[in-house]
């Protein structure tokens, strides 16, 4: 039976491990890369796109830049061969940078994991009616598990010589997803506040 | 090419304003598919654009 409670990391090809282990190891792995690459582009926009609030600790101000929106107006009132029967309107406007910058939200979104198990023992055990209660849920009382190797191959021709390797094939494939909910909103909450708002003429009881 | 999924809304209409960024530094203007309005990046904001962009272009290599 697999010692569940080793933690030697020396690596050994002929260990038992159960099937859990050898399933999960390299999902685990390829989630704990996805999350490394989700903090590598997070810190990334914070030093580029946000500058750090004095005194306040994770409060963050962003970047703004300078945009400019010339439009082409056109007077009713007047003939298409007056000089001003047509204007061109130019205002500036503030974006944050954050806004511009084409983020990628790069994940993994398939894993193939590719391996013969040799199912080297087998263990089974009942549970007790202690285990059916915590759980809360009706389970079948009998349980099982397999432990096991990753089955390898031998190489080599003569009988003298035998090289023994075991082979696990992890094909991951990483691709741009949709942004995150959260990276979404924010976007959204800056796009809103971009439009410059309009002088209006403050009416009095007189007008 | 402008990539679609990156737009800005036009402060005239906030009718969505496909652009790229790469353009925008270049000069281009990128114009509202409804009201005609044609918005770009500010001369004084180029080169913290194409600062930004450039580490951007580090960073993608580096990972």
């Amino acid at each position: 039976m697999a010692d569940l409670k080793n933690r030697n990391l020396k690596p050994n090809a002929n260990s038992e491990l159960t099937i859990d282990a050898l399933i999960s190891s390299p999902l685990v792995a390829a989630s704990k890369a996805n999350a490394e690459m989700m903090l590598g582009q997070t810190q990334f926009i914070l030093n580029t796109c946000f500058t750090k609030k004095e005194g306040e600790a994770n409060s963050y101000d962003p970047i703004m830049i300078q945009m400019s929106l010339s439009q082409s107006i056109i007077d009713s009132n007047k003939l298409p061969s007056d000089e001003d029967y047509m204007t061109i309107k130019k205002i500036n406007f503030e974006v944050p940078l954050f806004c511009l910058i084409p983020i990628n939200s790069l994940a993994i979104d398939k894993i193939t994991v590719d391996f013969v198990m040799e199912v080297t023992s087998t263990s089974s055990w009942k549970l007790t009616d202690e285990d059916i209660d915590k759980t809360g849920k009706r389970v079948n009382k009998k349980q099982a598990q397999l432990n096991g190797k990753i089955k390898g191959g031998s190489n080599g021709d003569s009988q003298y010589t035998k090289e023994c390797s075991s082979k696990l094939a992890v094909h991951i494939n990483a691709s741009p997803l949709p942004l995150p909910m959260g990276m979404l909103a924010i976007l959204d909450l800056y796009s809103k506040n971009i439009n410059p708002s309009q002088k209006t003429k403050r009416l009095t009881p007189y007008d | 090419m402008i990539n679609k999924d990156s737009t800005i809304p036009c402060p005239v209409c906030k009718t969505p304003i496909p652009f790229d960024a790469q353009s925008l530094l270049m000069g281009v203007s990128f114009s509202c598919p409804s009201c005609s309005a044609s918005v770009g990046l500010s001369n004084q904001s180029r080169p913290i654009v194409e600062k930004t962009m450039t580490e951007l272009e580090t960073f993608k290599k580096n990972k």
